[in-house]
């Protein structure tokens, strides 16, 4: 598909800019220390150049490698979007949502996921990622709330438990005090 | 040798302290169970529980937690991808694929299985050769564990197969990640951007989390839901042709296992991934590899298995610790006023024979306990996905606050998620990245004493006997991997060809 | 044995009673300024070393003659300098303690850190562990003096177990003393020095007694010298002349203590310095003393801060180089 190739693309020149400052960095904390010993940067100039090398020939190998015969970009012809479209239609899964539905989902999960390490401050962390747990249950999965909640509230007891309970690590706390 | 089996026998076999090894099993499994919490911090945490007991049911009790987190580390890598120490991250390659594929008992009890005998064997050589084994891993300096480390890294390249190239460069990219912070012997911080939590480094732990759990999950949720994974009781059972094939990694994984735990430092991690390269080059099954062939999680859960028992070596008959979980157990030793050193066999035998005896007891409770439980763990599965991956994130993220108890390691984990995920999309291997990173800190120690030892020559790798061993075998293997398989291969064309005179072989 | 059966004894009851208890009441500061509820013990090294075994006996013997709940906490990583940044960031509150060693002086003058001994409220010195110049049972050395001489000439390979290290400081001294030098290799650990100095990777070192007393016993290493101001009590040491004696001067002690936040009330000072008295008397106190086969020297508050400007000043001789 075009998107995963631009994508690998993309990752390859990232890393070979990576593995570039790398060198760089390693070479002003200087390579050998005095009499010819190996100083702080000899391993960043080292894992760096090889990152910069592999990613480099990555780039080559993902540029050079022809085109896959593919039905569905030859009917589009140019237009991406109408491919992308295309291909998300024919992958659908079980639960009948399309890769863009997917796609959209994920970014709502990630969503969360920021918003909830934002709320751990506030609400505590156990109730935080609860609430991340329902939510997601709710209305990302679309489950039906009283089992979601039944889920939520015995995972969360258990966690608590386990973890500050039984091993006594000092979670960050809320509003909610201890719990 | 017999006498002192038998005193080990009466120390350790009493009920009180069959009992607290159970405790311990049991408990260490929860704990392994937990995304992040390994063996090294289960005993750590654990210990004030144990200070109440007699030293050597304290100990016992300490082997069974530390045995259990092994197992229980391994049990999350097979289900949800999510290894609990850096040495069971190459189950995760086989053991996750053969999960998906309604074989997650088949799987957790493979890994009982290779523990149970890879413990067996590498106990039994412990009890025999302590003392001589550990003078011979005396022997391997930094200039030697350098040798080691070339050649561990030439077996694993092994691995990415066809994308060669980027297995090396994320492996690479590993190395580099594990530069940031202090390293050993330098006082300058290198790549923390004035960040105080960077100064020691980025720690793996997180990493894998982020990477194996959080970004399996993101994975997921892209791809889509699988079906859930209904399969019958009696499909998560092992099979016996299973278990035919899984002799060989067995025996195999045990002695790399045992070979690499004797020597400080090295251990489990490299066995593992060392012991799935070799496998990978000698199976006959080795296209299955990475679509869930049994013998990828039998030979490195042998191996790590085998390498965490060798590590006692140096640690019970020298008193330096072979690990990071011994290195723990050495502190309990002197919590109880053992001073632990070459005499602990000598002034202390029923303590030591006691363990040694005890740690024999942990391994088959924990097949006991583990083997009739390993297709009810598989039924986890069964959560529908919907509440299973939320619950994987929550978890991910409270284990990794816990490692350290510190809103940094948080971070970590969502950073390397994405990342893990975008590795996921376009196609880049993370145990190499994993491998890379774990290795880093060693491999650069062992580069600074050898060119320290050297007055600035790497030379001195051939001037010393054994490294210059290792290395012309790590460069046969380099040289000639068309040679092996072509050996391999004649090998196998000729087992084909028996086997196909008796009956056809569908494949 | 009794005592350490009570010590352990006490300890892990307490551990059950916290377990049932610690649901309740974070670590937050009361409203009088003292100390009180659950409290954390910063250890700035993993668990396992010197530093972490300290940290705990100081948390089990504070928490007896207490009423608190003092939990362990490893912070590890840049030679101490991520444990000692984070309690920077603690600063007036009361709840917090740091089970302190060298580092405390030896990072400020080594690294880019922004805390010095000053940032912080100096608690208790508990005791001075020094360290012994060792060598392998075979090696042609009898004495300090052999060694220096024997760098003045040759090479001779010293093992370090870090940049900012006790054994890194002790190896400096000599060489400003004696006018020598010697080749280091660095190691990450006192362990792992001495598996060096055992397979011969490395010539001398310089460790802790606790860290070499076993193989001292079975003949495997032995000590030509003490880097302390005199021979130690401890019968197993007792032999050991002092590096002074043999004509080379240098000691040097390596304290470990604990210290509480910076802007921490004087009440708050007061309840520590006094909790931390009460614990010099107790029974855990002797013992650890005994099991890390330290000198006992401790000292509290006002003159632990000056015990520190002096070391300080020591020290930054050592690394002015």
């Amino acid at each position: 598909m075009i998107t995963a190739r631009r994508a690998g693309l993309g990752a390859s020149i990232v890393l070979a800019v990576i593995g570039i400052a790398a060198v760089l960095g390693g070479t002003g904390y200087g390579m050998f220390v005095d009499g010819g010993e190996v100083g702080p940067g000899f391993l960043p100039v080292f894992a760096g150049s090889l990152v910069a090398l592999f990613a480099v020939l990555d780039v080559m190998g993902r540029l050079k490698r022809v085109p896959e015969h593919d039905p569905l970009k030859e009917v589009a012809g140019a237009d991406e979007e109408l491919a992308a479209d295309l291909a998300a239609e024919s992958d659908v899964d079980i639960f009948g949502r399309t890769q863009s539905q997917r796609t959209r989902m994920l970014a709502i999960v990630l969503g969360v996921l920021v918003a909830t390490l934002a709320l751990v401050q506030v609400l505590g962390f156990i109730p935080a990622f609860g609430l991340m747990l329902f939510v997601i249950a709710v209305f990302v999965e679309r489950r039906k709330w009283l089992p979601s909640l039944l889920v939520t509230v015995v995972t969360c007891v258990v966690v608590y438990l386990i973890f500050v309970t039984f091993l006594r690590v000092p979670l960050p706390e809320g509003v909610f005090g201890g719990f | 040798m017999i006498e002192n089996l038998i005193l080990g026998f009466q120390t350790a076999f009493t009920p009180e302290n069959i009992f607290w090894c159970f405790i311990g099993v049991f408990a260490g499994t929860v704990i392994g169970l937990l995304p992040g919490l390994g063996s090294t911090t289960g005993v750590a945490i654990l210990i004030p529980l144990t200070l109440t007991l007699e030293p050597v049911t304290a100990l016992i009790m300490l082997a069974g937690i530390y045995y259990g987190a092994q197992y229980g580390g391994t049990i999350t890598s097979v289900l949800i991808s999510t290894p609990g120490e850096a040495a069971s991250v190459v189950t995760t390659l086989d053991g996750y694929k053969m999960a998906r594929n309604g074989r997650a008992g088949a799987a957790l009890s493979i890994s009982a299985i290779g523990s149970f005998i890879a413990a067996i064997i590498s106990l039994a050589l412990l009890m025999a050769l302590a003392p001589p084994l550990a003078n011979l891993a005396l022997q391997f300096g930094p200039v030697e564990n350098l040798a080691i480390m070339i050649l561990g890294l030439v077996i694993v390249v092994s691995f990415a197969g066809g994308a060669f190239s980027r297995g090396l460069m994320m492996a690479a990219l590993g190395l580099l990640i594990s530069t940031v912070g202090v390293a050993t012997g330098f006082s300058s911080a290198r790549f923390t951007f004035g960040n105080v939590d960077l100064l020691s480094g980025i720690p793996f732990v997180e990493v894998m989390i982020g990477l194996f759990a959080v970004g399996e999950v993101l994975h997921q949720i892209r791809v889509g839901a699988a079906a859930p994974i209904r399969t019958k009781f009696r499909d998560l059972m092992i099979t016996r042709s299973e278990l035919k094939r899984s002799v060989g990694p067995i025996l195999r994984g045990s002695g790399v296992g045992f070979i690499l735990g004797i020597l400080p430092g090295a251990g489990s991690t490299l066995a593992s991934f060392m012991s799935y390269g070799i496998e990978k080059r000698v199976s006959k099954n080795r296209d299955q590899f990475g679509k869930g062939a049994i013998e990828g999680v039998a030979a490195p859960e042998s191996a790590n298995n085998a390498a965490a028992n060798a590590n006692f070596v140096p640690t019970l008959a020298l008193g330096i610790p072979g690990g990071g979980t011994t290195a723990v157990l050495l502190g309990a030793f002197t919590i109880y006023g053992l001073q632990p050193g070459p005499l602990l066999f000598e002034t202390q035998p029923t303590l030591i024979w006691g363990l040694l005896v005890s740690f024999f007891i942990g391994n088959v409770l924990l097949l006991v306990l583990n083997l009739p439980l390993a297709p009810v763990f598989g039924q986890m599965l069964r959560i529908p996905y919907g509440y299973l991956y939320p619950i994987i994130l929550l978890t991910s993220f409270v284990g990794a606050y816990a490692v350290s108890n510190n809103f940094f390691s948080v971070l970590i984990v969502f950073v390397f998620g994405i990342i893990g995920w975008i590795m996921k999309e376009v196609d880049l291997p993370m145990a190499p990245l994993v491998l890379g990173l774990v290795l880093g800190p060693l491999f650069e120690k062992s580069l600074v004493q050898t060119s320290a030892i050297g007055q600035g020559s790497f030379l001195v790798l051939f001037e010393h006997p054994i490294s210059v061993v290792i290395l012309v075998f790590a460069a046969l293997l380099a040289a000639g991997p068309s040679l092996t398989r072509r050996l391999v291969a004649r090998r196998h064309a000729k087992q084909a060809d028996r086997e196909n005179d008796k009956t056809p072989v569908a494949h | 044995m009794k005592s350490r059966t009570v010590g352990a004894a006490a300890l892990g009851t307490a551990a059950i009673l916290t377990l049932g208890a610690c649901a309740g009441g974070g670590a937050s500061a009361s409203s009088s300024g003292e100390p009180s509820g659950d409290v954390r013990m910063i250890v700035p090294f993993s668990a396992g070393g010197g530093s972490d075994q300290s940290g705990r006996a100081i948390a089990a013997g504070l928490e007896e003659g207490t009423s608190l709940n003092i939990s362990v906490e490893n912070r590890e990583g840049g030679s101490g300098a991520v444990g000692y940044s984070f309690f920077l960031g603690q600063e007036g509150n009361p709840n917090y303690l740091l089970a302190s060693e060298t580092a405390l002086l030896a990072l400020p003058l080594t690294q880019d850190v922004e805390f010095s001994y000053e940032s912080f409220t100096p608690i208790m010195k508990l005791g001075d562990d020094y360290t012994l110049l060792v060598v392998p049972a075979d090696s042609e050395w009898e004495t300090c003096t052999d060694v220096v001489d024997a760098a003045s000439s040759d090479r001779v390979v010293a093992a370090v177990s870090g940049a900012t290290s006790l054994d890194e400081i002790v190896f400096t001294l000599v060489e400003d003393a004696e006018g020598v030098e010697f080749d280091r290799v660095p190691f990450e650990s006192g362990s792992e020095v001495l598996a060096g100095l055992l397979g011969g990777q490395v010539d001398v070192a310089s460790l802790n007694p606790s860290e070499v007393l076993g193989q001292l016993e079975s003949g495997d290493l032995k000590a030509l010298c003490a880097f302390s101001e005199e021979r130690y009590e401890y019968e197993a040491l007792a032999d050991i002349p002092t590096a002074k004696e043999q004509g080379v001067d240098v000691s040097f002690a390596q304290f470990r203590g604990f210290i509480a936040p910076g802007g921490i009330s004087d009440e708050a000072r007061e309840y520590w310095i006094e909790a931390a008295q009460a614990f010099a008397e107790t029974d855990a106190y002797d013992s650890y003393i005994e099991e890390n086969v330290m000198q006992a020297n401790a000292v509290y508050g006002d003159e632990f801060v000056e015990y520190l400007e002096g070391n300080s000043a020591d020290l930054e001789k050592v690394f002015a180089e």
